[in-house]
């Protein structure tokens, strides 16, 4: 089989049209074939709107205003604000609320198999066939009957379970899955992980699995994004960035397991303060805080924004 | 005194914000009231027979001209202004009031007294308003008070629907078991609690029956059943003065079938309106 | 203090007939606070309505001791003593009743007090929960998530309760709202010497708040235990699967997962025998025929299982 390519990331920048508000001021990661990339941040930090960007399903009041996405021969600069196909149709992405997400006036059978018809041009019988092989895979043990359901009449487990199928009928390079079991139950959870890294195991796609639940981030993932602000602040191997974390809101957050209590919809309206997002609330801070920090890479894999590992000082954690 | 004016002239700029049509109609039904209580102090008996004057045209003398028995149309039409304005708000406030009671109940109890209610709703709707009231004031006699009672009873399942699916939906609301666990009794849990929240349709429901129940008024004056002659109606009016088109004496009936479609086109206009603007 | 006998709950859904609670026994001392763990659809909330006085048992029955009375679950002194705390708080809340309102009713009603003495009553209550008096006149739709719960745990709490049923009460809150909240529930339940029966899915917030933990499965509760045992050594399989399905901080490799198989029982199909066997890992013959009963296998300790104690106890946390 040959191998899926790396998205990579640079620069991504999201705004609102109307007045240039920055929603994410500098997203870059790479995500590497066959590899979970987990991005994980507080509500606000931009990691939704970001996986939109790159799917090409931004609202029509944002706009990615800088960056460029790189997936295998493919590139394409955001700031054209035209539609990236190229890269869009090689990413596929499953959502939260999953009976939400599908259409509750259609079985689901039949939404599964309009996908097909759609995006591989199967005849209708094919893709009734196909459909049926599809579910199998993403674990349903009888897919006739689940296949002639409707939404309501299926578990969250259940419909989930369904997108997935949907998502792999793209054959994506990028499965983007955002908040995909928050939903769920626990039990359910860890059924589902084990999907996607069995889908892992046998296509090789990369994930980008978003969450605000860094437990569960560090379950299932081989690298880790920290998203604060807008920004990616600090990234690496998980191993590297849970013992090892070099940003002090990193810290916090694995020291604390508790979300912090200063987190109030005031800190998120305050994006046009110049320097670092993180400066008000930040133990560390310093003058040098009052510029954005740049991306310090510390070694191959790790790398961090702040302020206390530029130019090379302090490059061992604390 | 000025601030006080300016406080007042400012919340009625509020009001009036982006509901210009709900602002011009309410105010011309309201003048119309205003007009119909005070202007016939000052108009010729409506009453007033002189054969001498019959079949005048509209001229300044007689603003909308006189009919076959010398009749002012124009005080006919605006003395008939309280009779039909005040039947139309009272029989859609009466049927509202029933129809949301027994909604509420209804909807709050459920189980053999819903289906009951269900299906005496059902029946009810089944017939055509007007035929319903033709049947109940041939029953009862043909007097105005039995036309009221019939076409109020033809608005009630409007109500006790539209009341019984609000009451459904708030019913499995927390809010309701948590007032029950605060000690109150059903009756204050359906009444004090449920009524508030479920009665805003009801009232914009409320104006468009008072549109409806003109016209049903008139129109059954127009076939004689309820209000009759001599008591100055636009029905009635209309009825009587329908012949007189062939003649060519068009005033008599073209008047007050204008101030039925407008008196009905206001109510039914507010209705609209407070309806998109929810 | 809080006796359930043999309680069971059915209901109606067109031809199917759910049964919600299959004859649940629990009992509730003065005090002590239980979890009642489980994941959708295993009954957790129905129980905590039936507890409530909500709904009414179709079988079996509930009662309340208090000095040697039996108080019913229909009466208006039940309701005086125990209490109940609902999920979505904006909702629990009638939007056109101010704060002050909401809270008096419970003081009217349950507890008596004449109109002069209410104001007073209702400023207290609020102070109790971190509010100042000024929320009085405010309306529920003006308050941030955090404070309607806070309104209404005032409101569940003005009628002095012993026993307060609390149904996923910060699940649709902000994180850091509910770990403010989680600490009002704490400290109240010192000061007030309140007994909880706290229904949750999430096992860190019972951890929090209780001594007692009882998990259910498919209307029935399965297992039963001090909140020690059960986090350290859970014995029926499904609450070995719970616990191990918890994501936990990993910093190291991944680890093999043993995912539950299968799905859960939908509760409108009634089988023969335990409710778990299409997913156990441990499923034998005995289980298709004979459901098992919960029975005590250790101080303080009951689980509803036929594989013996020290099999279930050997098979060690993960199943």
């Amino acid at each position: 089989m040959t191998a899926l390519p790396n998205l990579k990331v640079e620069g991504l920048g999201i705004s609102l049209r109307s007045n240039g508000v920055e929603l994410v001021t500098e997203a870059s990661f790479e995500v590497q074939a066959g590899q979970i990339m987990g991005i994980v941040g507080e509500s606000g930090s931009g990691k939704t709107i970001l996986s939109l960007a790159l799917i090409g399903l931004l609202p029509a009041a944002l706009k990615a205003h800088k960056g460029v996405i790189t997936l295998g021969q493919h590139q394409v600069r955001l700031s054209d604000d035209v539609a990236h196909p190229d890269i869009a149709h090689s990413l596929a992405m499953i959502f939260q609320q999953p009976q939400s997400a599908l259409n509750p006036t259609m079985r689901v059978g039949r939404q599964l198999a309009r996908v097909l018809i759609a995006r591989q041009g199967a005849t209708r019988k094919d893709s009734v066939k196909e459909s049926l092989e599809l579910l199998t895979r993403v674990g349903i043990r009888e897919p006739e009957r689940t296949s002639r359901m409707y939404p309501h009449q299926l578990s969250g487990g259940m419909c989930q379970r369904v997108l997935i199928a949907m998502a792999l009928v793209c054959r994506p390079a990028v499965l983007i899955a955002d908040e995909p079991t928050t939903a769920l139950d626990v039990t359910v959870q860890a059924q589902i992980f084990d999907l996607i890294e069995e889908l892992v195991a046998e296509t090789k796609c990369g994930v980008i699995f978003i969450s605000h639940d860094i437990a569960a981030v560090s379950e299932i993932c081989d690298d880790i994004v920290v998203m604060f602000g807008g920004q990616t602040i600090e990234s690496g191997r998980k191993s590297e960035v849970l013992s090892s974390a070099l940003h002090p809101y990193t810290r916090n957050l694995l020291r604390s397991r508790e979300v912090m209590e200063e987190s109030t919809t005031s800190e998120i309206i305050n994006l046009d303060l110049p320097g670092c997002r993180y400066a008000n609330r930040c133990p560390e801070v310093h003058d040098a805080c009052s510029h954005v920090p740049d991306w310090v890479s510390v070694d191959e894999t790790q790398g961090v924004a702040c302020h206390l590992y530029s130019k090379g000082e302090n490059v061992a954690p604390r | 005194m000025s601030n006080k004016v300016k406080a007042i002239y400012s919340w009625i700029k509020e009001t009036i914000r982006g509901r210009h049509l709900l602002a011009i109609t309410s105010t011309s039904l309201t003048l119309l009231l205003l007009v119909g209580f005070l202007l016939p102090l000052f108009l010729a008996d409506p009453r007033d027979t002189n054969p001498e004057n019959s079949y005048l045209s509209p001229a300044l003398g007689n603003l909308f001209g006189t009919d076959k028995f010398g009749r002012d149309v124009f005080s006919r039409c605006i003395s008939a202004i309280r009779l039909d304005l005040l039947v139309g708000i009272s029989i859609s406030a009466l049927a509202m009031v029933i129809g949301t009671a027994i909604g509420l109940i209804s909807g709050y109890r459920g189980g053999l007294i819903d289906r009951l209610v269900m299906q005496f709703t059902d029946v009810l709707l089944a017939f055509p308003g007007f035929l319903l009231s033709l049947i109940v004031v041939a029953v009862l006699g043909n007097s105005v008070f039995f036309v009221m009672l019939a076409v109020t009873l033809s608005f009630i399942p409007y109500f006790i629907r539209l009341t019984r699916s609000g009451v459904l939906v708030q019913r499995q609301l927390s809010y309701v078991q948590a007032a029950r666990m605060s000690g109150n009794s059903s009756w204050r849990v359906a009444f004090v609690h449920i009524l508030p929240n479920v009665v805003g349709p009801s009232i914009i429901q409320a104006t468009l029956v008072a549109s409806w129940a003109i016209l049903s008024v008139a129109s059954l004056a127009f076939l004689g059943v309820g209000i009759r002659p001599p008591t100055a109606e636009w029905g009635v009016m209309v009825a009587e003065g329908a012949s007189d088109i062939i003649i060519g004496k068009w005033w008599t009936s073209i008047f007050p079938g204008a101030m039925v479609v407008l008196a009905a086109l206001g109510f039914h206009i507010i209705g609209d309106e407070l309806q998109a603007s929810q | 203090m809080l006796h359930v006998d043999q309680v069971s709950y059915s209901y109606h859904q067109g031809k199917h007939v759910v049964q919600a609670v299959q004859k649940v026994d629990l009992h509730i001392i003065q005090g002590e606070s239980i979890g009642l763990v489980g994941e959708s659809g295993c009954g957790k909330t129905t129980l905590g309505r039936l507890i409530a006085g909500i709904l009414a048992p179709s079988e079996g029955t509930i009662q309340f001791l208090d000095a040697g009375r039996d108080i019913p679950v229909n009466s208006t002194e039940y309701r005086r003593r125990v209490q109940m705390v609902f999920q979505h708080p904006g909702q629990s809340l009638n939007p056109r009743y101010r704060v002050g309102q909401t809270i008096a009713d419970p003081l009217r009603f349950l507890r008596g007090l004449p109109l002069s003495e209410i104001d007073v009553a209702v400023e207290q209550g609020l102070r109790r929960v971190g509010l100042d008096a000024s929320f009085s006149i405010r309306r529920p739709l003006s308050l941030s998530g955090g404070q309607q719960q806070r309104v209404a745990i005032a409101r569940a709490l003005a009628s002095g309760p012993g026993l307060l049923v609390l149904d996923e009460p910060t699940s649709s809150l902000d994180p850091t709202i509910q770990s403010r909240i989680l600490r009002l529930l704490s400290d109240l339940q010192s000061s007030q010497n309140l007994s909880y029966l706290f229904i949750s899915h999430d096992l860190s917030v019972v951890e929090r708040l209780c001594q007692r933990v009882a998990v259910m499965y498919a209307g029935q509760i399965i297992e039963l235990c001090d909140k020690e045992q059960l986090f350290s050594n859970p014995l029926h399989p499904y609450s070995k699967s719970l616990l191990a399905a918890v994501p936990k901080l990993n910093v190291g490799p991944k680890k093999k997962r043993v995912a539950l198989r299968g799905e859960a029982l939908s509760l409108s199909e009634s089988i023969k025998g335990c409710s778990f066997q299409s997913r156990c890992p441990f499923v034998h013959d005995r289980c298709r025929d004979e459901a098992p009963k919960l029975d005590l296998v250790e101080s303080r300790r009951s689980v509803a299982c036929h594989l013996p104690y020290d099999e279930l106890a050997a098979t060690g946390p993960r199943g």
